[in-house]
């Protein structure tokens, strides 16, 4: 995009949207006995605050519609209109519409259709609500251009309609006067229309009582779509009354339309003509030029672009920067130091000045790249504050009490895992309500208060960032999941797996134990995204549970993608990196200690549990194992499942940058990426899940 | 072949490598940099012609090691192999070869098509943009293999693998 405008727009987005999450947060904070002035303030100003901007930066449908709300909430505001639970409930729709205006606008398209028809219902309500009297005088503070108040409120910014009608097969049985129809329409603007022929039969199959007309009208007016809908209330049926707004105006409208109206194209014929377009893979594919598959993979990366480019500002605190900029000046009066020292290296002065600085090089570099780092956090809050809508909608929709706690929002995430987590955490809430949380009559039942708890908490300790959904439900049930993993082979027949790895099942795809399923989950498909995001961002998923009491789902987070906590280890003569994060414990044993089960399956007993020996130099093919008579291995586990690791050398523990090897190369299965040593070489960083499951795929090949 | 011109109309300078006594050329516009020997991390299950990754200041770069790719069987012992980097398709690749020598500008009307090679040459036709004559010191002409770099590093089994991967 080239318009000079479009980076202030993406800040207007931005701005916008968090003003909405104000806009709702406030809302749902409210007490609706004991409302606070300063609260409605705070929802009129947001609503203003978009409303101006969203007309500044040439948004005018966004504009109009705000200013429905805004002028609803100001008789709220000057106390003549009550805040009540019904209004609430509008107005959080409203806040739905603007969002969902917002992401419309972000991609330049037009609100659907549907949402128009949710919008204009909603502007009605919000006005029937007004108590008659005090419909006080228009807002003082209109800055945008918006139809006289009163005239068609309702009108959006287009500047009429485009609509297609096809007039029921029954119309002239029925008596119905087509002809009054197109006056009355006409009455209300502009008309012109296009007869749409395409349907009648060969003359001797026409049944002359029948009616196979149809149309496609434009119609400029300055009336709402409601009186529209008016005009063809009697013969609209199903889907034979499509009305769509014209262009906005400002907005570029298609082709299509200027050839309507300059060179009287039928609506039905342009139709036709771009049933014959096609898009430019498939005309690639048609050529022969390229496979249909390369087409599917390059949308692919297209969707990936678009998304990633629609987030990819973050917002940072001027202090953050400010102390970057500091530390910057620090490290230039560093390096001066160390050309100086180095200028003087052979003396002894020189040589403690030298030191002094490299000790000082090394503290700065340091901190800034946890600065740097500190840049891309932000507060897990901004995942946390769409819950607490959520709840209230969902326990409203499922005639359930819930209430939702929140704890540590202030906790920092880098904005990565932030983006990934909002799906993940979604699920989990949902499900908690949907299904953790019993009826209330089940509650009682059981002697727990009517109003159950769920409890969202953020915090960081040691290297990670730990987020916990916890509720006091029904908790999960042992018997159901081990009876349904066994039904669906997840496990093999008589097999005991411990409740944690029990637990860990309702994370299968398509697992879910749910009699019942509702529209809202139990379909066993989310929480399969759940396990697929987490994984992704090298976290971990714990699971407690108790029958009767509740359940704890935890995430377990590393706190930076870039950077990893590592232990460094020899294979042949290579090294290789263990995410720390997953090793248990590493420690000698004997070859005499591994045992042979089903001929070349290796494991070890260790304190009384059977883990199975991975010997990394042959799995990653770096040669035949000399077998030593001792074996070193590092105890590792991820996903609930363990394995010890056979490797040479344990060389020690540090930092590592993690590197992307897809880069340039490709994905190697399990290596999760690379980094680079203190002497320049690179290490492959290890991916445990997938080793186990390379271990895994090789066994079942021998067998 | 069409490609052929097409690319031939674009070539002027390029650089020169050995090859198991061959001499070999790119496209100067291609090379990024040449690098003397580094060490290479071997990569698991990673074909015998890609064998690794070397670290070029800070960014994970694969090897191309172009004797595999071509079977010309292991260089001897007292070579020390030198990594031209390339950059094709927004991928860096290092291709490792015996040794560099210089820098010529060919006239594109000079180059001539790759003859038919059999299908049995590892060296397929499709990988070479054309064949130049050098003249050579004592009046005997020797011949350079122009590589058609983006067939050799897209064309390969690195596509194919990325592909079912991912």
């Amino acid at each position: 995009m080239s318009d000079p405008m479009a980076q202030f727009r993406t800040a207007f987005f931005e701005e916008a949207t968090e003003l909405a999450d104000s806009m709702e947060a406030t809302l749902l904070s409210l007490d609706l006995a004991a409302v606070e002035v300063e609260d409605l303030h705070t929802l009129f100003r947001a609503a203003h605050s978009i409303k101006g901007n969203a007309g500044t930066f040439g948004f005018p449908a966004i504009a109009s519609f705000t200013h429905q709300l805004e002028s609803t909430l100001e008789p709220v505001r000057q106390g003549q209109r009550a805040m009540t639970s019904d209004l609430r409930e509008l107005i959080l729709q409203g806040v739905d519409l603007i969002r969902s205006h917002l992401h419309h606008a972000r991609h330049d398209e037009p609100l659907p259709e549907r949402e128009q028809q949710a919008q204009a219902i909603l502007v009605v309500k919000l006005k029937e609500g007004k108590d008659a009297p005090s419909a006080a005088p228009a807002p003082a503070a209109v800055e945008v251009k918006t139809p006289p108040a009163g005239s068609s409120s309702a009108h959006r910014a287009g500047t009429g309609f485009s609509i297609r009608f096809e007039a029921p097969q029954d119309a002239f049985r029925r008596g119905v006067n087509l002809e009054r129809l197109f006056r009355d329409l006409a009455k209300l603007g502009t008309m012109r229309s296009w007869p749409d022929l395409s349907h009648l039969p060969v003359l001797d199959r026409l049944d002359p009582e029948d009616c196979h007309l149809a149309w496609d009208i434009r119609l400029e007016t300055a009336h709402p779509m409601m009186d529209v809908e008016e005009v063809f209330e009697f013969v609209a049926e199903g889907d034979n009354l499509r009305i769509q707004s014209l262009p906005a105006e400002g907005a570029v409208p298609p082709l299509g339309d200027y050839l309507q109206v300059e060179a009287n194209v039928s609506p039905a014929d342009i139709r036709e003509a771009l049933a014959k377009q096609k898009p430019l893979g498939e005309i690639l594919v048609d050529m022969g030029k390229v496979k249909p598959e390369a087409v599917g993979k390059a949308l692919e990366q297209q969707a990936k672009k678009r998304t990633q480019s629609e987030a990819s500002t973050v917002r940072v605190a001027t202090e953050k920067i400010d102390r970057l900029v500091n530390l910057v000046g620090e490290l230039v009066i560093t390096q001066a130091m160390l050309a100086q020292a180095s200028l003087q290296s052979n003396s002894m002065q020189g040589e403690e000045q030298m030191s002094a600085a490299l000790l000082q090089l090394d503290r700065q570099t340091r901190e800034l790249q946890e600065r740097v780092m500190g840049i891309r956090m932000v507060p897990v809050d901004m995942v946390f504050s769409r819950f607490p809508r959520m709840v209230h909608e969902l326990g409203r929709q499922l005639g359930k009490d819930v209430e939702l706690t929140m704890e540590g929002q202030a906790t920092e995430l880098d904005k990565t895992f932030i983006e990934m987590l909002v799906d993940p955490l979604t699920h989990l809430v949902r499900n908690s309500v949907d299904h953790g949380m019993e009826e209330k009559e089940a509650r009682l039942h059981s002697g727990k208060p009517t109003v159950g708890t769920i409890a969202l908490r953020a915090m960081s300790r040691g290297g990670h960032i730990y987020i916990e959904i916890k509720d006091d439900g029904r908790g999960l049930n042992r018997d159901k999941i081990l009876q349904k993993a066994l039904d669906r082979g997840i496990l093999p027949p008589g097999s005991h797996p411990s409740d944690e790895e029990l637990h860990l099942l309702i994370f299968e795809p398509g697992f879910s134990t749910v009699e019942q399923v509702s529209d809202l989950s139990g379909r066993g498909v989310g929480m399969d995204v759940v396990r697929q995001n987490v994984r992704a961002l090298g976290g971990r998923i714990e699971v407690e549970s108790q029958m009767g009491k509740g359940t704890t789902i935890r995430l377990v987070l590393p706190l930076t993608l870039a950077i990893l906590d590592g232990l460094t280890v020899r294979v042949a003569d290579e090294t290789y990196v263990f995410p720390l994060a997953s090793v248990l414990e590493s420690f000698q044993c004997n070859d005499a200690d591994v045992q042979t089960v089903k001929g070349d399956r290796e494991v070890i007993s260790l304190r009384g549990e059977f883990i199975p020996v991975v010997r990394l130099q042959r799995l990653l093919a770096l040669g035949s194992c000399q077998n030593t008579g001792r074996a070193l291995l590092v105890l590792v586990e991820s996903e609930g499942r363990r394995a010890a690791m056979a490797v040479d050398e344990l060389l020690g523990q540090q930092q590592v940058v993690i590197k992307s090897l897809e880069t340039h190369y490709k994905r190697v299965e399990g290596i999760s990426g690379a980094t680079i040593l203190g002497d320049g070489r690179v290490a492959l960083i290890l991916d445990v899940s997938g080793l186990m499951r390379l271990e895994a795929g090789a066994a079942t090949v021998e067998v | 072949m069409a490609t052929t011109e097409a690319s031939s109309q674009a070539l002027q300078q390029v650089l020169c490598f050995a090859l198991a006594g061959e001499a070999y050329a790119l496209p100067i516009l291609k090379v990024r940099e040449i690098q003397a020997q580094a060490t290479i991390t071997r990569i698991p299950k990673a074909p015998p012609y890609m064998p690794g990754v070397i670290n070029l200041r800070g960014a994970i770069v694969p090897i191309l090691e172009l004797r595999h790719r071509f079977s010309l069987g292991a260089a001897p012992e007292d070579t020390r192999p030198v990594i031209v980097i390339v950059e094709v398709q927004g991928r860096t690749v290092g291709i490792r070869v015996d040794s560099v020598s210089d820098v010529l500008d060919l006239d594109p009307g000079s180059i001539r098509p790759a003859p038919e090679l059999g299908t049995q040459t590892a060296l397929g036709r499709e990988f070479i943009a054309g064949l130049a004559t050098l003249p050579g010191a004592a009046g005997t002409d020797s011949m350079l293999i122009l590589l058609d770099l983006d067939r050799l590093l897209t064309d390969n089994e690195l596509v194919a693998l990325e592909s079912a991967t991912t």
